[in-house]
């Protein structure tokens, strides 16, 4: 048993990897459906950032630049869906499909005007890198907890998010806020409470978390831009989010259900004998997501959402 | 002193005139009330205060000084607070949080929520408004949830408090209550303005009253100087009676029949206690109580959204096994809901969309699955002239509809199917005088058609005019059953509140 | 002549009809100004560009105008099935992100039926219409389980939807095509095998690969519209969609089967979602390959939006996308990326997402600067 730990630990650390990216999605939906805008754009805004990050770090040498330019991006675009769907009131669903859309196309555009190459940008320097990650060898050989010895920052700055969305969200004057907007924003409005500052605010800032995200993917676990990267995740980050019922450790909670079976995929995959061995690779790999299904019949039920989320706010003339 | 001050105030909206240069002024100290037909200005006056609405021209003055108010922030710095007729809480909220909501205590960015909590506990105190700060408000009856607004608007220092339609959704003794709470409010030297269109209780309440009319002020009266009569001549601009027309009643044969109904609540407790009751061809039975007792759990059974945990309901004496509202209405049910946008109607479907709604499957409407769009505008035509639905035209969607008419709508969709018992849910709630008597009228051509018919309502002068037999609800069980004219407002009302019982004289 | 158009596709006495068609119309051409604009910032010539796009997506006369021609409504019939399946459930209310699923789904089964032995024997006039029902069982099952989830669980269709997309991608990919379907290995073929010939769409326009899909997927097209418009079942669909999402109950009190009406709503959604795929391999590749080619999916949703989720409007849209893809291939000349055309669809549907901002400019253009705008933005189709 004992000469499993390093595989589970490892399996574990690849999990979390895996996870990161999808946990930023999530928090960053946390906060613009709080504020009662839907973004289903996290998947395009990953992508986005994703690409940008990777430029970034291309052009300076410096991951930290790459960072700022996938946060530069965030920002934009966060503006953008907040122009749409703030100020004009638009259709939250269309502004998002139509960034997503964007994405798939201007991406590919950029990396072949930038790179000069399909599919995939050079290596360049990245959080991953062995020297850049955190180091807590104390924990190494420990079951479980040494999967944490060896991380990138964007990982730990995953899951200290969780708590800092969690404290905003509920023990502060803006996260009041934010939710009552989410909630109602006609009794904030009355209230004197600014309803298009809180929803810009928190469209915004959304935004820049599903960014994380994008970096988390090209600069944290690869060391590059490739085209199928972000495939999916930022849908999953969605997901998780209303499993969790719009909240930041419930979107942790049912991303570690999604890890869980990762996990126990990769776990299957490497030690499998016997019977277990002759299931299919496509039943491991479809699991997560029969456990997704499977999780919300059997214990969440309905996932009621704040009560404004995805409505148009318009002031009354 | 003069509080408050409007001059010449005009506000356009398309094609409305919503108030047309109307004057006013009130007096600091004084309850001020504004009385008017639904549509009459009164609402759109009181958002231009509150700066929820800019007005087209006019001019404001607050404490004899000329002001500016843009959004309902300028109102608050104003001391002007108002208590708005659909209330401006957030269920999921706490009491505290709901009150301190855009004014918070706080240390530094953190929330300070115990601060809160004591805050509110002391301002509660202060005013003699009990609640309790630490509980949810969507676990709040109506009555404790508009205290929850007035706490709200006192926080904010308000001088100058506005209240759209306080009574409309109040039981009469939470009526009484707010009107104790106005009477402090006004020792302490408050000012109120009070919008009703219920003139009884204007008259009890107010120094003044103003009346306005299709957006015009039609006079100003003194308290103790007008008769109800009187004020509703101004109100409606012509001799109103507003007396509910009797008609004869033949009792035959039973069409619902109800025993031992229990139905448990959306929040999973039991609602609806072994309830039992009959309703027979060619009366009304009316059922009072307060809102919360039981009504919304009795309804919900009976148009099959919510299974009984025990009990039956049968149709002709014919036992239903599973109720889901398909086959409920196959039987011949007909419904008036109580939230005309939830459940009575598509809003952005048409009125001939919406008339066929539950009968789109018969014929002529449709035959075998293919809609008759001639016969359904033909019909449509025919039925909006019957119920008088405004505008006439077939294709205006339920959403551009007044509430008087949306409401028309519905009786015309839901009378015109084929049906024997009818269950009218606060049919007349939120309608102005005159869509009331149209909506009265028709229960009563309905019942001398020989119809069932079970009404729920809030209101007792309805319930003592309209019923064959009263059933009281009280704590999910029926305390009473009465008849009109053994009965009166008074005593219902202690029955409605659990303090009298009277024994019942049928099942 | 206006009034009957108008009375077809709008009903009697909308005012400002033509609004609902001019929204979607001004979207795209602004699209294709800002495309414009992008393409003159990163160092190309724009003119080239759309000289090229257009002069190969088969919408004008020119060289090779017939193949052109033919590949854009090979293309187009894939995204009119996949932006209807978005569209179908949109009218219920339902939020379908499943079309890459079902069109999956609809591949693989269409595959299978096409090579597998006891089918593959039989006459085309009985094999292909097989096909097409298994196709159609298939999609609509794979649609229905969302609808079910939805209906009796209370589970949100877009968690499902995405879940079972990826359920079907890995199901498929990772165990179908590379184990009991896969070819056998002295074929030398990768994927499943080829399907029998009876079972290929037959061709409307040789020596081009065009072959019936197209007039299929319009006739789809118009009993959905029917169907929509003209039957008490569509009818049922349409008081869902306006109720639903805002949690109104009217339809269910009026004695509509809400939940039945969702799970089928989504089956006919994954259903005909799953004909794209079905012509995919019936009419293009003639093999589920070891990856399939994806995002007609995705693109449905975009050709949904700009279609304004109307029947007729998924056709045009679904013209328009499948001009743009089939005239990308070339823009490559001028050393433009292929994908170039996601961008300008990408701009089309934030304009559409916009439109509040173009119905205000439009009826500002109407009726001058004057006169208040707000009332009339109101109707809009959606």
């Amino acid at each position: 048993m004992n000469s499993n730990i390093p595989f589970l630990n490892a399996s574990i650390a690849q999990a979390l990897d895996y996870t990161a990216p999808i946990l930023f999605a999530a928090l960053g939906g946390v906060m613009s459906e709080n504020a009662g805008i839907v973004n289903i754009a996290l998947e395009g805004m990953m992508r986005f950032a994703a690409f940008f990050g990777v430029w970034g770090s291309f052009v300076s040498g410096n991951p930290w630049v790459g960072l700022l330019w996938g946060v530069g991006i965030g920002i934009l675009l966060g503006a953008l869906h907040a122009y749409i769907t703030v100020k004009w009131a638009g259709d939250q669903i269309i502004s998002g499909v139509a960034i997503n859309v964007m994405a798939m196309g201007m991406i590919t555009y950029l990396l072949e005007s930038v790179f000069k190459t399909t599919g995939y940008s050079p290596p360049v320097a990245y959080f991953g890198a062995p020297a850049s990650k955190v180091h807590l060898t104390f924990l190494k050989g420990i079951p479980i907890l040494g999967a944490f010895a060896e991380l990138t920052i964007l990982i730990w700055f995953a899951l200290i998010l969780v708590v800092v969305l969690h404290f905003v969200l509920y023990h502060t004057v803006l996260g009041l806020r934010i939710r009552a907007v989410g909630e109602n924003p006609h009794a904030a409005e009355t209230l004197g409470v600014n309803v298009f500052k809180i929803k810009w605010f928190a469209v915004i800032s959304g935004s820049v978390l599903a960014a994380f995200g994008g970096l988390a993917l090209s600069l944290g676990t690869l060391s590059s831009f490739t085209n199928s990267m972000a495939m999916g995740k930022g849908f999953i980050g969605l997901a998780a989010m209303i499993f969790g019922k719009w909240t930041p450790f419930g979107a942790l909670g049912a991303i570690l259900i999604f890890a869980g079976a990762q996990v126990l995929q990769l776990f299957m995959q490497g030690t499998a004998t016997g019977f277990a061995k002759l299931i299919p690779l496509g039943f491991y790999l479809s699991l997560p997501y029969m456990l997704t299904i499977g999780a919300l019949i059997g214990v969440v039920g309905k996932a009621v959402g704040p009560a404004s989320d995805g409505v148009p706010y318009k002031k009354e003339s | 002193m003069k509080a408050l001050e409007v001059k010449d105030i005009v506000k356009q909206f398309p094609g409305v005139l919503a108030n047309d240069s109307i004057n006013l002024s009130v007096n600091k100290g004084e309850i001020y009330a504004i009385v008017g037909e639904n549509g009459a200005g009164k609402s759109t006056l009181m958002k231009i205060i509150y700066g929820l609405y800019t007005p087209t021209s006019g001019e404001i003055f607050v404490f004899d000084k000329k002001v500016d108010i843009k959004t309902p922030h300028d109102a608050i710095g104003l001391k002007i607070g108002m208590v708005h007729q659909e209330f401006m809480l957030i269920p999921r909220f706490t009491v505290t949080q709901n009150i301190v909501l855009g004014d918070e205590p706080s240390k530094g960015i953190v929330f300070d929520y115990k601060k809160a909590l004591s805050e509110v506990k002391e301002l509660s105190k202060k005013f003699g408004l009990k609640v309790d700060p630490a509980e949810k408000v969507a676990n709040l009856p109506v009555g404790i949830q508009q205290r929850v607004e007035i706490l709200k608007i006192l926080r904010r220092g308000a001088e100058i408090l506005i209240f759209d339609e306080p009574t409309a959704v109040l039981t009469p003794e939470e009526t009484e209550d707010l009107f104790k709470t106005l009477m402090k409010l006004k020792e302490n030297g408050k000012t109120i303005i009070f919008i009703s269109h219920k003139l009884k209780e204007v008259i009890a309440i107010a120094d003044r009253i103003a009346v306005l009319r299709r957006g015009k002020l039609q006079g100003i009266v003194e308290k103790g100087k007008t008769s109800e009569v009187e004020l509703a001549r101004m109100v409606v601009g012509r001799d109103v009676v507003l007396k509910i027309p009797k008609a004869e009643t033949k009792v035959r044969e039973t069409v619902v029949s109800v025993r031992d109904l229990t139905v448990k609540s959306k929040r999973g407790i039991i609602g609806l206690k072994e309830v039992s009751f009959d309703v027979c061809a060619g009366e009304i039975v009316g059922i009072a109580g307060v809102e919360g007792n039981g009504q919304a759990e009795l309804v919900n059974a009976l148009i099959g959204f919510t299974r009984p945990v025990k009990g039956t309901i049968a149709f002709d004496s014919k036992e239903l096994r599973v109720i889901t509202p398909f086959n409920i209405r196959k039987k011949g049910m007909a419904y008036i809901p109580k939230d005309r946008k939830m459940r009575g109607l598509v809003l952005p479907f048409r009125s001939r969309e919406n008339i066929i709604m539950g009968q789109h499957t018969l014929y002529p409407f449709s035959k075998n699955g293919v809609l008759n769009n001639i016969e359904i505008d033909k019909f449509t035509t025919k039925k909006l002239e019957e119920f008088d639905v405004r505008p006439r035209d077939i294709h205006t969607r339920a959403r551009n509809l007044s509430g008087g008419n949306q409401q028309k709508l519905i009786l015309a969709k839901e009378m015109s199917m084929e049906h024997k018992f009818l269950l009218a849910s606060q049919p007349t709630r939120g309608l102005d005088i005159g869509a009331m008597e149209f909506v009265y009228h028709k229960l009563i051509e309905e019942k001398e058609r020989g119809m069932a018919i079970l009404l729920i309502s809030l209101e007792l002068s309805e319930i003592l005019g309209l019923s064959d037999r009263i059933l009281v609800l009280y704590n999910g069980e029926i305390v009473g059953e009465t008849t009109p004219d053994k009965t009166n407002e008074e005593e219902l009302g202690l029955m409605m509140l659990g303090l009298k019982k009277k024994k019942r004289v049928t099942k | 002549m206006k009034d009957v158009f108008k009375r077809f596709f709008f009903g009697k006495r909308e005012k400002y009809w033509w609004m609902n068609v001019l929204v979607p119309l001004v979207s795209i051409l602004l699209a294709f100004i800002v495309g414009a604009i992008f393409i003159k910032i990163t160092g190309r010539s724009p003119v080239v560009a759309y000289k090229l796009l257009f002069g190969a997506s088969g919408l004008f006369p020119g060289p090779y105008w017939k193949s052109h021609f033919s590949e854009m409504l090979l293309s187009s019939s894939m995204y009119i099935a996949t932006g209807l399946g978005f569209a179908i459930a949109a009218k219920g209310g339902l939020f379908n992100i499943g079309a890459e699923g079902h069109f999956i789904v609809g591949g693989i089964t269409a595959a299978y039926l096409g090579y597998a032995k006891p089918f593959a024997g039989l006459p085309k006039f009985i094999h292909l219409p097989l096909i097409i029902v298994g196709v159609i069982l298939a999609g609509g099952i794979w649609g229905a389980i969302a609808g079910y989830l939805k209906a009796k669980r209370g589970i949100h269709e877009v968690i499902t939807t995405i879940m079972l997309n990826w359920i079907a991608l890995y199901l498929i990919e990772a165990w179908l095509v590379i184990g009991p379907m896969k070819a056998a290995v002295e074929t030398g073929i990768s994927g499943t095998p080829y399907i029998s010939l009876s079972a290929k769409l037959p061709k409307i326009l040789p020596p081009t690969r065009l072959n019936i899909s197209i007039i299929i997927i319009l006739a789809v097209t118009f009993l959905i519209w029917y169907l929509f418009y003209k039957t008490t079942f569509g009818y049922e669909i349409r008081t869902m969609g306006h109720t639903l999402i805002f949690g109104m109950e009217a339809p269910k009190a009026a004695g509509i089967n809400v939940e039945r009406k969702t799970i089928q709503t989504m089956f006919i959604a994954g259903a005909v979602a799953a004909l794209g795929g079905a012509f995919m391999v019936l009419g293009v590749l003639f093999q589920y390959p070891p990856i399939f080619e994806g995002g007609y999916g995705f693109d449905g949703i975009a050709v949904a939006l700009i279609g304004q989720n109307e029947p007729l409007g998924v056709v045009l849209a679904g013209i328009l996308i499948g001009a743009l893809r089939t005239g990308a291939t070339t823009v490559q000349l001028a050393h433009i990326p292929k994908t170039f055309p996601s961008i300008i669809e990408g701009f089309a549907v934030g304009f559409i997402a916009l439109q509040m901002l173009i119905r205000y400019w439009l009826m500002k253009l109407v009726r001058g600067r004057k006169k208040s705008v707000q009332t009339e933005m109101g109707g809009g189709a959606k």
